[in-house]
């Protein structure tokens, strides 16, 4: 290969995407070549500027509270949120897991043809961590009275909480979902949309599964910031 | 490295929870852009923004504050976040993964010019992405956002191994070119 041939290969290099062998032999040379190696420099600049053309989207806003939720600070969630279809899990809760999996298919092929990309997305992860054979299910709240359904814990692809039983809430309050630490206060996550006394939520955390010790949900006034649970509801242990 | 993001990865460094709230509203839009740019689901692109912040947060004591380029370090660990789990998808973790974690060495982000000739530069290459062919679009867009290899590209299009690397090759030369007529170095 020639001087001009290395040369060429910086920026692919830096990007991870070299072929073994040509990878293995850029590196014997670039140990040894000064201008490679100034060469790699510029091309590390080059394709981030390339990554920053990407064009640019804006993420959720409850993205920035996920995210900061694990690191301490204050995680006000926003109170206004895109609308999204409710799924009726009153019935579907009483059923085992493989048939709530069919409904959440079901639901998933609607927004597809209803061409509703976050709920179509939302419920392609909800399957992906029901149909995950190392998913564990945890019951909680056996009365059938009070708020009662099930845990659904993945190591890496998250929670789901499934619950019903959950009263309206009172006019001017709504549900909060919580990861709730070994150490520490509770982190909120999201909404918890209750219609007909049942929902739905993935439960997503900064803090690794084995610093969680439950999931709760809280009921908060719908006028302000979400900090710490104002009226526990429930709260369901992982293990 | 503007002396704001010097402060902010020292802060950083110092765990301090305030800089993280920062870093995120500075540059959390263009992480999850570039994410949802490879992976294009958005709740996908929601977790790997998260773990990029993760990742940043435990791996931010081996940043240079004082060469480093905070900006492009972060860009890069979000890219490469993707690619990974792009990489799980298609069964190839393990090697690949660890050729990634080495290329976010923070000495390779290091600050040679000011950040007006940065900007400037990033517009010329913008501008010269603009003028690429589209087939050269599409190999940088595999190279750079899907983390192919050239091998794999020629597969994936049906193309020559050599059509490909004369593509990228092309391609990289005149986004080369623009840098250099923008004000930077050749090299």
């Amino acid at each position: 290969m020639t001087e001009d041939q290395y040369t060429d290969l910086c920026e692919l290099y830096a990007m991870g995407v070299l072929d073994g062998e040509e990878r293995l032999e850029f590196e014997r040379h670039l140990s040894g070549c000064n201008e490679c190696q100034a060469g790699l420099a510029k091309a590390v600049e080059l394709n981030e500027m390339i990554l920053s053309a990407a064009p640019r989207v804006e993420p959720s806003p409850q993205l920035r509270s996920r995210v900061l939720a694990g690191f301490g600070q204050p995680a006000v969630v926003p109170k206004a949120q895109s609308p999204r279809r409710h799924l009726n899990w009153g019935m579907a809760l009483a059923l085992a897991a493989s048939v709530v999996l069919g409904f959440v298919a079901w639901q998933a092929e609607r927004s597809a043809r209803l061409n509703d990309a976050s709920e179509l997305a939302r419920l392609r992860e909800i399957q992906q961590i029901l149909q995950a054979p190392t998913t564990k299910q945890v019951t909680f709240g056996p009365k059938p009275t009070a708020p009662h359904g099930s845990v659904f814990v993945h190591e890496k692809l998250g929670i789901i909480l499934i619950a019903e039983g959950l009263p309206a809430p009172p006019e001017g309050w709504t549900y909060e979902s919580w990861v709730v630490p070994k150490d520490g206060a509770p982190v909120p996550i999201e909404a918890f949309r209750a219609p007909n006394g049942g929902g739905i939520s993935v439960l997503h955390s900064a803090l690794p599964l084995d610093q969680l010790k439950a999931v709760a949900v809280s009921l908060e006034p719908a006028s302000a910031p979400v900090t710490k649970p104002t009226k526990l509801v429930f709260a369901a242990p992982l293990a | 490295m503007s002396p704001n993001d010097r402060e902010l990865a020292e802060r950083l460094k110092q765990r301090d929870a305030g800089a993280m709230a920062e870093l995120y509203d500075k540059y959390g839009g263009l992480l999850y852009s570039v994410i949802l740019r490879a992976v294009t689901n958005p709740a996908t692109a929601e977790d790997l923004v998260q773990e990029t912040f993760l990742r940043i947060w435990n791996r931010i004591h081996t940043f240079d504050t004082e060469k480093g380029r905070l900006e492009g370090w972060i860009v890069t660990i979000a890219r490469n976040r993707a690619i990974d789990y792009l990489r799980s998808l298609r069964s190839q973790p393990g090697e690949s993964s660890a050729t990634l974690e080495d290329l976010e060495h923070s000495g390779l982000f290091v600050t040679r010019e000011t950040e007006a000739d940065r900007l400037t530069r990033r517009k010329a290459v913008g501008d010269a992405l603009e003028r690429l062919s589209e087939e050269q679009r599409a190999v940088l867009e595999l190279t750079h956002f899907q983390g192919l290899t050239q091998t794999e590209i020629a597969e994936r299009m049906h193309k020559p191994l050599g059509t490909v690397k004369s593509l990228v090759r092309s391609a990289l030369k005149l986004l080369r070119t623009s840098v250099v007529e923008a004000g930077g170095t050749a090299r």
